[in-house]
């Protein structure tokens, strides 16, 4: 039975200028005000791309999977250049191993900033979008939109070019930035500095809700560094093992309501990206980050979700911070790449995308041509969490709560997640079904 | 003149490339020196960053596609005024030139003249190419941008075009 009168559903309009968006819907249902389903219905394309990269050659891939993001297409790049690396036996120069995480860097800057300021802000400070909170908080976004400028340069130095960026190929880059470029960016990536710093305490002191969804969490690990490029797979269950080991504990799995594939890890919900790479890495931050997210009132680890905002804050500190010291350093090299020998084989590529991580395996015949690709972002590794987190957030809040605010909240939590659907989000239809 | 750019917004999905599509036509007849233009770009769903190529600019047009349930490939004109009715029809969780113009707007952040020229598109798919009908309409949207051009993109002399 469906109660009509409570039955609310919110059409969001096609823009008058339409991006081809991907479209999600959530649809919950409560029986004796007893929330029991809560089910986030996307559509991500990733899955189309698989087969469009078999028969490919190998040099073709970073610039194919870069389109399956416009906002993190060096994330795909990155995890399949390592793992077809891996499979011809390419050992890249310590050149090209700093410059890929200065790129990294780049888009961290860049996709969190984003998130920061034109997706979760407007939530916390009770605006319906960006646009509304502009009016009141105009030096706020201008902060926001200068950073998200400056992980686009840092893209563009090394990419070529910010949106689908061109310049990254399997060995290393096409081409190699003069001194003049790399210095005139440093000079404005140590000026931003202090708008970092600034942004971890303004995220901080929002007033986020309190909550502590349950999550298993799961990240990169590096001994030595903050996790980008390399390290094993750790979970907060004790989980550490080798990229190549991910299928054995992680399955994707067909859900009737949705077009995307739903990851499991031990057949449990499993949450990746800023807030899990943050808990799990603590010890890797920057001391200068470490005192900046100190001197707040947000302690991690943290169990609640809310704190992914000021965990996003803390990565474009420690990008910046990354960013800069790498390219104090730089030198024009005298190759910017190794030369690649293809082979046959099987290989594996796991990078920490701004979402969480990306995992690729790839098999190659002789001649490098890729026979079969299998991609798992991150968007998909969190869906089952996302669900989990809606139901416990929902029936904390009260099921007999009004739509409007069941909504509102719903919004938060799965924004909380930054669920990517490829170039945009675009959502929210709500169904609420009540018997 | 000076200080004018075009920008081609799309993706690589079928009639979405109508943006680059249009201006690499643009290119190939040298708008750029014949128009005296600052900048004639495509961009790939650029978001917000499409706030930092306007930022200097004293004109602009931009060119995207549209989904309005008109035929594929009639054109529409939006101009600076217009642009205003956009606000309410965008997605609060987008990032459409929709949302990045209005953002842009409400920071101040706009050139003081914008022209928006939206091409209705079919499909766009990612194994599709551009479609016909789509790829048809970009003469008229060219011959549109020069008059613009040449107007100096005055909002008082919109383009000539009969389709507009």
């Amino acid at each position: 039975m469906t109660d009509g009168a409570a039955t609310r559903s919110i059409n969001i309009t096609v823009p008058v200028l339409a991006r081809v968006e991907g479209e999600g819907a959530l649809d919950i249902c409560i029986e004796q005000d007893r929330i029991v389903a809560a089910h986030l219905r996307i559509y991500e394309p990733p899955r189309l791309f698989e087969k469009f990269l078999e028969g490919r050659a190998w040099h073709e891939v970073p610039d194919m999977v870069a389109r399956i993001c416009g906002i993190c297409p060096v994330a795909y790049q990155m995890s399949a250049v390592h793992a077809l690396e891996a499979i011809f036996g390419t050992v890249v120069a310590p050149w090209v191993r700093a410059m890929r995480r200065v790129l990294y860097c780049g888009e961290w800057i860049e996709s969190h900033s984003l998130h920061i300021h034109l997706l979760a802000a407007p939530d916390f400070l009770g605006y319906a979008s960006a646009i509304e909170m502009s009016k009141d908080y105009p030096e706020i976004v201008r902060r926001g939109l200068r950073l998200q400028e400056l992980g686009n340069a840092l893209i563009r130095l090394l990419g070529g070019r910010s949106v689908h960026p061109v310049g990254v190929r399997v060995g290393g880059f096409y081409h190699a930035p003069g001194t003049g470029e790399v210095a005139e960016l440093l000079d404005r990536l140590r000026a931003a500095l202090p708008e970092a710093e600034a942004l971890i305490a303004w995220t901080a002191s929002l007033d986020l809700p309190e909550s502590a969804t349950p999550a298993i969490t799961v990240a990169l690990r590096h001994g030595d560094e903050y996790p980008m490029n390399e390290g094993r797979i750790v979970s907060s269950t004790g989980l550490d093992i080798a990229i190549a080991d991910y299928e054995r504990h992680f399955a994707e799995s067909q859900e009737a309501h949705s077009t995307a594939l739903f990851s499991r890890f031990d057949g449990q919900p499993y949450l990746v990206g800023p807030l899990a790479r943050l808990n799990l890495n603590l010890d890797q931050l920057d001391p200068a980050v470490r005192r900046a997210l100190d001197a707040g009132s947000v302690r991690f680890p943290s169990a609640n979700m809310f704190h992914s905002i000021v965990a996003r804050a803390a990565e474009i500190h420690q990008a910046l911070l990354e960013a800069i010291a790498l390219l104090e350093a730089y030198v024009v090299p005298d190759a910017p790449y190794t030369e690649v020998t293809p082979r046959a084989g099987v290989g594996y590529g796991c990078t920490e995308a701004p979402r969480g991580i990306l995992w690729h395996r790839y098999e190659t015949d002789a001649a490098g041509r890729i026979l079969s690709a299998r991609i798992v972002p991150p968007t998909s590794q969190n869906q089952a969490q996302i669900e989990a987190d809606l139901l416990h957030t929902l029936q904390t809040l009260g099921a007999d709560s009004p739509p409007e605010q069941l909504r509102l909240r719903a919004e938060q939590v799965i924004r909380n997640y930054d669920p990517c659907i490829s170039c945009a989000t675009h959502f929210l239809k709500l169904n609420v079904r009540r018997t | 003149m000076s200080g004018i750019g075009v920008f081609g917004v799309g993706s690589p999905f079928g009639d979405d490339r109508i943006g680059w599509e249009a201006i690499r036509a643009a290119q190939e007849l040298g708008f750029a020196q014949r128009h005296g233009l600052q900048r004639l770009e495509a961009c790939d769903r650029p978001g917000t960053h499409l706030l930092a190529l306007l930022q200097g600019l004293d004109s602009a047009i931009v060119i995207d596609a549209m989904h309005s349930g008109a035929p594929p490939g009639t054109l529409r004109r939006l101009d600076s005024a217009e642009l205003g009715s956009l606000h309410a029809t965008h997605s609060t969780h987008g990032f459409g030139l929709a949302y990045t113009l209005s953002l842009g707007k409400m920071l101040d952040a706009l050139p003081p003249r914008l022209v928006l020229y939206g091409v209705e598109i079919a499909a766009a798919s990612p194994e599709d190419g551009l479609s016909d009908a789509v790829a048809q309409a970009i003469p008229q949207l060219l011959q549109a941008i020069a008059c613009e051009l040449a107007g100096d993109l005055s909002t008082n002399a919109p383009a000539r075009s009969p389709s507009l």
